[in-house]
């Protein structure tokens, strides 16, 4: 049995189990969640440790097992070196969330029970190779998102923001459904494996006309799940709504699904049908950058303020993807590992902060630095993460990006580097003087700054995480390269046949700047 | 004469007659035993069907009656919508006060119309069991005849169900006009031809009778009364077997009887998946009930089956056979929640829901399961079977630009009905309940019955292989020429 | 001389009369009696048309509507034993008198 069964099997059982056992010994629920994330995290270690770098391009760990033959679906799993930093960031990601639970004091069965529904989910989605697992897996988080919203969630605009993402994120994936459902019939209806359909899609592109239809479908789809501008309006209402685990768990592992899903799936399999909107994505990640930045700064509300900053940050991702050359997708990967690290620790962060102080408003909060001193720390680390200051894990994602999305497209990455950097600067200083300097109010002199190491062990990890990655980018680049290389490469060959047959409609929205060149 | 062939709905026909003598033999307190003999008796009569193989098709009563793959499906499926309407009616059934007994009987007369339509293969016989299955669903609707919901719900199944009727024989006598035979496939050579004027407007007026059985636009207006109206186990029975029942004679009808007809209306069919798909969801919404809610989104459900029918396919017609069951399954399981968790005599808003996970854990976990099974959402079976029907529709439109707009259409109703489906899952888990109210104690037997429901939701969607494989096979034996 | 066409068009101005009156009528028994009518329209139609078949398929036709008579009296007796009870409650037979399903 390869590790990733295992590492997906592991809730799943736990879940069986934990769902017999009685409510009342709610100290148990959260030791096995704890227990069984740990143990994730450390065999997906494992598996990116024994990751073989010389074949980084070709799926790993793989284990292959018919599920619904006469579709030609079956349950197959594998990563390359795209989807193995993934897969370890979200079992980290996982395991801090699972430690975050401490804050959950009521139904505490139910809620762990989701959390391991929601984690298995996580997982799969990044480890699945079978179009049909890929899309399950995902969906399986979205009822417990809504449950643990809706009960547990903070603020009164719960009920509202648990409607606002469940349908969000039921449109976007009913919308990916018929796309992928699309790639499906366009290679011939005889299978959903996503090895099998990239290897057909390579010897023998489908027809062009037919992947300009698709991508469309597969772009929104993934785009309203990963946040794209302008459908970004549900994430940073439900992350601020949401209890911290899974405010944790949905902005740093589950969102990242939409952009892992466009390098997976749409890129490779209709590449023809996506280099037309490669242009019209960098836009809408321009979008994503300056508008989600300037409403970022203008928030009231630090866990607003995260939440935008994380829609923010899509938009390096994006507009690494759309710059079709392996080293801005090499960037896009690594900014998506990192910023997992660092919406789970924001997340966390404003989560614990929330607890102390019952409020997230910044002109009441202040001068927090002195009572807590740890979590003021890491606050500060984490904003400087979000600025992409050298040393964190960011830096190098988005240095990688700027560098492969210069050639292709000056224009926007000397506006994205220029701009949304400085209003990036804005809102996380302006975070961090608001909440951690100035005077500090009298009703929390006696905050309590994570005391117990436990506590503070998934912070520590996120942050370890963070700073290994921004000073020793090596061993993720070395990965994500060779498998962001074959992403790229029908993208960037001459597209001769997309030329030769224009759509109307495809020519229409190609920019103008694209057009007279 | 094949007549051992028809053994299945003889044995339910018997059972449901002796079930009526015994009861005159019975003491009040022991009319329970009676429901559970009933349920025994279906269970093994389901359990008889697998002696049955799916083989080539048989006739009886000179190609009157046909069994072949896809009638053992339907008939197997509707024995057991039986045996689980037969629990909740048992549960509910507490409540009259009384005819215990002849409600079971008529549950059981119910089911043995379903099958016999499950067999139809003559005009006659389509028209006999059809009218077998709607008048004693006039008594099941108006069973409660003490209040007066059930009445005004029975007297609008009546007049309606009379009028599907009058169309059906009508559109039946211009079709006999048109063809001169009563028999509709047969092994004579499928089709009837669509040459004559005579045919083609009696088979639009056997649409619309077909149609009102399974509630599609334009001939839903019945639904969310009737449902809302109708005792719980009643309302299961008609959303779980008379729907099924309507599209097992709608896919005779269409693909075997006639399909050069069906492909020349296949546009009017489309605009009727289209506008039932709209129309149930959108008037979902505001729904305070949860049975009226759920009589509009079978009007949803029959809109998404018709997607499997349009595509005038074996694959389709395998689609619409998997979401039956799992639309049976779901459907059941919320009515057997709503059988259980009112009062009798309370009406089944959903806001006196909340509160239910602390008084029924069990009941909330299954109400909310079968909630999101309606709405489709994976792994549970809702979605696979909406997933099949989708894959129909995307493939067709590929090439017609119609069916993309169908897909749209789809695609829309799904996300809209996320919101009302959620919404009773808010009332389940965090609405602030307006009282404290006892915890509610559910039977073993109907305890029994919710958990095979929920089996069916959770397996058949994270193992939908088995059952797949048996609606590919049951489809199969459609004749479609 | 009097042809299938004749009773076909008999048999369609019943069918009309029938639908109108049920659509239109608002007293629940005028509406049942109304159904019977297009019911027996349908009836007429299978007659006229079994004449024209010949023996064999003119005899089921026959048989046929035996049938169609028999569940027509039944469904019109379970109707007018509903219609009693609701008269029962509030002493009417009108349809659309304060009821209580709406919406």
């Amino acid at each position: 049995m390869s590790i990733l069964t295992v590492i997906l099997l592991l809730p799943l059982l736990a879940l069986a189990a934990l769902a017999a056992w009685p409510s009342r010994q709610r100290v148990m629920f959260q030791a096995v969640t704890i227990g069984i994330t740990f143990v994730e995290l450390v065999l997906a270690s494992l598996a990116a440790w024994q990751f073989d770098v010389s074949a980084a391009q070709s799926f790993q760990f793989v284990q292959k097992v018919p599920w619904i033959p006469s579709l030609g679906i079956s349950f197959h799993v594998g990563v390359d070196g795209l989807s193995v930093g993934l897969v370890w960031m979200a079992t980290l990601v996982s395991f801090a969330a699972a430690c975050a639970s401490w804050e959950i004091r009521e139904r505490v069965k139910t809620f762990h029970l989701l959390l391991l529904l929601m984690n298995a989910g996580v997982l799969g989605a990044f480890a699945s190779l079978d179009l049909f697992f890929f899309y399950i897996f995902h969906e399986l988080a979205l009822v417990p998102t809504f449950l643990m919203i809706g009960i547990w969630g903070r603020g009164g605009q719960r009920s509202y923001a648990a409607f606002k993402i469940t349908l969000y994120l039921g449109l976007g994936s009913m919308v990916l459904l018929l796309g992928l459902l699309a790639v499906f019939f366009l290679a011939g209806q005889t299978t959903f494996d996503m090895v099998e359909l990239a290897a057909q899609a390579r010897q023998s592109p489908f027809p062009v006309a037919r992947q300009q239809a698709v991508f469309p479908l597969l772009l929104l789809g993934f785009g309203i799940l990963a946040s794209l501008w302008p459908f970004h309006t549900w994430a940073p209402l439900a992350y601020g709504a949401a209890p911290t685990p899974t405010a944790m768990l949905h902005a740093g592992a589950l969102k990242k699904f939409g952009l892992y899903g466009l390098l997976r799936v749409a890129l490779p399999l209709v590449p023809d049908g996506a280099r037309d909107w490669m242009s019209v994505l960098a836009w809408l990640a321009l979008g994503n950058l300056l508008f989600c930045g300037l409403v970022a700064v203008r928030q009231k509300e630090l866990d607003r303020l995260i939440g935008y900053s994380s829609v923010a940050h899509m938009g390096f991702i994006f507009l690494g993807i759309a710059s079709g050359t392996a080293l801005g997708i090499t960037g896009a990967a690594v900014v998506m590992v990192a910023h997992g690290m660092l919406a789970a620790l924001s997340f966390g962060l404003s989560g614990h902060l929330y607890q102390q102080t019952r409020t997230l408003e910044l002109d009441r909060l202040g001068g927090l630095l002195r009572p807590m001193p740890f979590l003021g720390t890491a606050l500060v680390m984490a904003m400087l993460a979000a600025c992409g200051v050298p040393g964190f894990g960011n830096f190098p994602g988005e240095l990688l990006v700027f560098f492969g999305s210069w050639p292709p497209r000056p224009a926007a990455t000397a506006i994205a580097a220029a701009a949304a950097l400085v209003v990036g600067a804005v809102y996380a200083l302006r975070a961090v003087r608001k909440a951690l300097h100035g005077p500090l109010p009298d009703a929390w002199q006696a905050a309590d700054d994570l005391s117990n190491p436990w506590r503070r062990l998934p912070f520590v990890l996120l942050l370890a995480g963070l700073i290994g990655l921004g000073c020793f980018p090596g061993p993720l680049v070395d990965r994500i390269q060779p498998a962001a290389a074959a992403i790229a490469r029908p993208l960037e060959s001459a597209p001769a046949p997309a030329a030769l047959i224009p759509l109307p409609a495809a020519a229409l929205t190609r920019p103008p700047e694209e057009a007279s060149r | 004469m094949n007549a051992i062939l028809t053994m299945p709905e003889m044995a339910v026909t018997a059972l449901a007659l002796g079930l009526l003598v015994l009861d005159l033999w019975t003491p009040a307190d022991r009319k329970g035993d009676l429901g559970i003999a009933a349920i025994g008796g279906l269970a093994l009569i389901l359990a008889g069907s697998f002696l049955f193989g799916a083989g080539a098709p048989q006739y009886a009563f000179g190609g009157m009656y046909v069994l072949d793959g896809m009638a053992l499906f339907f008939k197997r499926l509707m024995l057991g919508v039986g045996v689980v309407a037969l629990a909740a009616a048992l549960e509910y059934s507490k409540r009259f006060a009384a005819g215990t007994a002849e409600y079971c009987a008529l549950i059981l007369l119910a089911v043995s119309g379903m099958m016999w339509a499950a067999s139809a293969n003559h005009w006659a016989l389509l028209f006999v069991s059809v009218e077998l299955m709607t008048v004693t669903f006039y008594v099941l609707v108006s069973f409660e005849r003490t209040r007066m919901p059930s009445l005004e719900a029975g007297v609008k199944y009546l007049i309606l169900g009379a009028l599907a009727s009058a169309f059906l024989v009508y559109g039946v006598a211009l079709v006999f006009g048109g063809t001169g035979t009563l028999g509709f496939a047969g092994d004579s050579g499928p089709g009837l031809g669509t040459g004559s004027v005579l045919v083609r407007v009696g088979l639009a007026l056997v649409l619309a009778g077909l149609g009102f059985k399974i509630g599609m636009v334009p001939c839903q207006f019945w639904a969310p009364d009737v449902y809302q109206g109708a005792p719980a186990p009643t309302a299961a029975l008609l959303a779980a077997g008379s729907k099924a029942a309507g599209f097992a004679l709608l896919l005779r009808v269409l693909l075997e009887a006639a399909p050069d007809w069906a492909l020349e209306m296949r546009p009017v069919l489309m605009l009727i998946a289209g506008a039932s798909i709209l129309y149930g969801n959108l008037c979902a919404i505001p729904q305070r009930n949860l049975k009226r809610l759920l009589g509009y989104s079978s009007i949803a459900h029959a809109g998404y089956m018709l997607l499997g029918i349009v595509v005038l396919e074996r694959a389709g017609a395998a689609a619409i056979l998997f979401y039956l069951a799992g639309y049976a399954c779901a459907v059941l399981a919320a009515f057997l929640v709503a059988a259980l968790a009112f009062d009798p005599g309370e009406p089944e808003e959903i806001p006196a829901l909340a509160g239910l996970h602390r008084r029924s854990p069990y009941l909330a976990a299954a109400l909310a399961l079968s909630m999101i099974s309606l709405a489709g959402i994976p792994p549970l079976v809702g979605f696979f079977g909406k997933f099949l029907l989708l894959k129909g529709v995307v493939l067709a439109a590929f090439d017609s630009r119609s069916f993309g707009w169908l897909a749209g259409v789809a695609l829309a109703g799904i996300v809209t009905s996320f919101y009302y489906y959620f919404g009773v899952v808010r009332a389940i888990y965090w609405s602030a309940p307006a009282a404290e109210r006892p915890p509610i104690a559910v039977s073993r037997v109907a305890g029994a019955a919710l958990g095979a429901c929920l089996v069916g939701i959770v397996a058949a969607g994270v193992f939908p292989s088995p059952l797949l494989e048996a609606a590919r096979l049951a489809a199969g034996a459609l004749r479609i020429p | 001389m009097i042809t299938a066409h004749h009773y076909l068009a008999v048999a369609a101005m019943l069918f009309g009369i029938g639908l109108a009156g049920a659509l239109t009528r608002r007293n629940s028994i005028l509406v049942l009696m109304s159904i019977e009518l297009m019911l027996n329209a349908a009836n007429l139609n299978l007659v006229a048309f079994g004449r024209q078949a010949g023996w064999e398929q003119g005899s089921q036709a026959a048989l046929w509507v035996m049938c169609a008579i028999a569940i027509a009296a039944a469904e019109s007796g379970v109707g007018l034993a509903l219609i009693l009870a609701i008269y029962r409650h509030r002493r009417s037979a009108h349809l659309d008198e304060s009821p209580p399903l709406k919406g």
